[in-house]
Order: C-alpha cells, then sequence, then structure tokens
C-alpha cells in the first residue's frame, strides 16, 4: 500500500499532533534587539545613559515577549520533540515539528532509546532522514528495529528555528517599543487606577504577522 | 494630544574664584536629555528703568540614576534649555520612583528699558 494512504503517520500526510512533548532547549538571551539609541529615543532619555543596564533587561523581556506573542523566533530558538512509538508506525515515517518557521529550520539530531536495559540514546545519522519545509517535519526512511516499545516517547529530535525576517520590520520594532515603554513606566503587577489599552497599539500592530498553523 | 516634551541640557557647574576674589562659574554640558514641559511661558517685568527677565519652569524627567545625582547635588547642576542657563531651585522625587521634577530658575540680568 502506498505509504501516503497508511493512515495520519506516513510521511504523506501531515498530523501536526503526533508528537507528545516539546521542551524549549535553547534560546538568544544575549542578542540585542531594540538598539539603545532606538529605546533612550523612545523613552526621551535621548543621552542619558546611567540606566542602560535596566533597559537591556527590559529589552530582553520585550523581545521574548514579542516572539512568544507571534510564535515567530527573532533571533534562533532550538526545540526538542518526543514522539509516541504509535506514531511511528509506518515507513517512511512522519516527525511533525510543532513549529511554523520563517526563514528555516536546521535538524541538529534525530535520536531514539534503543531497547536496553537501560535504554541508551542513540542518534540516527542524518542520512536517514531528512527535513521537509513543505509539510514541516522531518521524513524518516525507517524506524530502527531496536528501538524501546516500552517508554512513552522513545523518539526525540531536536530543531533549531531561525531567526525570522519579520523580526526586523519596523512595525514589529515599533510594537516592540511600545511595550517596551509600557513595562518601563508600568513597573509593578498591580496599579491603583485603571489601565486602558489604546487603538492601534501592540496587539494591533502584531497580529497581522502571527503566522497561521496549519 | 502628543505629550509635549523638549530636549534640554545637563551641565556640570564648577566655581572658581580669581585672584581678584571674582566668582566665575563655568558650565560643562554633561549628557543631552528630553524633559516633559508644560505651560512654558516667558515672563517680563518691567521695572522704571529696566526690564527683568524673571522665570520659574518646571522640567519633569525619567527618574535615572544621573537624576539622583543631580538630586543629592543640585547645586552643582545647571539646564540648558532652548539657548538660556536654567539654575535648579527645588527637585522632587516622585513617591512611585518613576519620575523627578525639576523646578528651575532663570534670572536674567536686568535690560535697560
Amino acid at each position: 500500500m502506498p505509504s501516503q494512504l497508511q493512515g495520519n503517520f506516513g510521511a504523506g500526510s501531515r498530523n501536526p499532533f503526533n508528537y507528545s512533548k516539546v521542551i524549549q532547549s535553547g534560546r538568544d538571551s544575549v542578542t540585542q534587539w531594540l538598539t539603545y539609541e532606538e529605546i533612550t529615543n523612545q523613552l526621551n532619555l535621548f543621552q542619558d545613559e546611567s540606566q542602560d543596564d535596566y533597559l537591556a533587561q527590559l529589552e530582553l523581556a520585550t523581545r521574548m515577549a514579542i516572539e512568544d506573542y507571534l510564535g515567530v523566533p527573532v533571533f534562533n530558538v532550538t526545540y526538542q520533540a518526543s514522539y509516541m512509538i504509535s506514531g511511528l508506525m509506518a515507513a517512511p515515517v512522519s516527525l511533525d515539528l510543532p513549529e511554523v518557521s520563517q526563514n528555516g529550520v536546521t535538524i541538529n539530531w534525530v535520536k531514539y532509546y534503543n531497547d536496553l536495559n537501560p535504554p541508551v540514546l542513540t542518534t540516527i545519522t542524518s542520512s536517514n532522514y531528512y527535513y521537509d519545509p513543505t509539510g514541516n517535519k522531518i521524513v524518516l526512511f525507517e524506524v530502527p528495529n531496536n528501538i524501546n516499545t516500552y517508554m512513552t516517547a522513545p523518539m526525540l529530535c531536536q530543531y533549531t528555528l531561525q531567526g525570522s525576517v519579520i523580526g526586523q520590520y519596523p512595525v514589529v520594532k515599533q510594537a516592540g517599543l511600545m511595550l517596551l515603554t509600557h513595562l518601563y513606566n508600568n513597573r509593578s503587577a498591580t496599579s491603583a487606577e485603571n489601565l486602558k489599552q489604546i487603538p492601534f497599539a501592540v496587539d494591533q500592530l502584531l497580529r497581522v504577522y502571527k503566522p497561521l498553523v496549519m | 494630544m502628543v505629550l509635549r516634551v523638549d530636549e534640554i541640557s545637563i551641565n556640570n557647574l564648577s566655581f572658581t574664584i580669581t585672584n581678584l576674589g571674582e566668582q566665575t562659574t563655568v558650565e560643562t554640558l554633561w549628557f543631552k536629555t528630553r524633559a516633559k514641559t508644560k505651560s512654558v511661558h516667558n515672563r517680563i517685568r518691567t521695572l522704571e528703568k529696566f526690564r527683568q527677565y524673571d522665570n520659574m519652569m518646571d522640567f519633569i524627567v525619567n527618574y535615572t540614576p544621573n537624576m539622583r545625582t543631580i538630586s543629592d547635588n543640585q547645586e552643582d547642576y545647571s539646564i540648558t534649555f532652548r539657548g538660556n542657563s536654567w539654575r535648579i531651585a527645588e527637585v522632587f522625587e516622585h513617591d512611585d520612583r518613576q519620575w523627578v521634577s525639576l523646578m528651575c530658575y532663570r534670572n536674567e540680568p536686568s535690560v535697560a528699558v
């Protein structure tokens, strides 16, 4: 039977739910997104540089919040996904990645736990799989015979999303500056007065750049 | 309404006394920043023979480490705003530590009518 017809787990189809667990395993917490010049102009601090260390923390928090809101990385982010054994009953196998990359994905490794006691995490050579950018998935030619069938999610992969060009759009950076201004001016989680959102602000600027997850 | 913000310069003041006993004050630019300003106005008093420019203005700036330094030693700093020198009469740190109000005066020499 053609693999395309073998249900949702075959490589020809896409099943965005065949991973059982996803963790964020690496994130750039150093590279500056909004420049000091942009920030100090926005906050009217101009050449007062005495708060730059504090502004650097705010800038980092702002960038991460924007990345999380959009689901799109401004700078590289690394994830690790695990796959249950029931999702591997096909040849070739589709390891769907929970991502909607804009600027590409790097597959760092694909590994599995073997059937030894205790199980050993074993690397699958990269010639046995490739990344399918049309379906956001890894196509694995065959599952190793000695994969552990008792573990919940014995197949793992690690991939890095490349920073998206969207992060450099002026409209997205402006949304970042507005959010940073809010964090700068409101340093507490509570307020004695009712704050109001203004129209055409952060949500409005960013919403159109949230990718659809298909 | 767009918040009114103006560029100001913060200057260090150094005071010296010449051999003749005359005091001189030198202003040296420290940094430029921006302040919220409101009701910017000029006041002139016409005395019998002189015009005297006599103004008070409030510059509201973000509370930063530099502003805290100014707050502790207000007599050592001046503000240049639109080409004129302003001295700090009163520093008011807002309780939320977000803003500092610098109440400044500009007292120009008397000019003959």
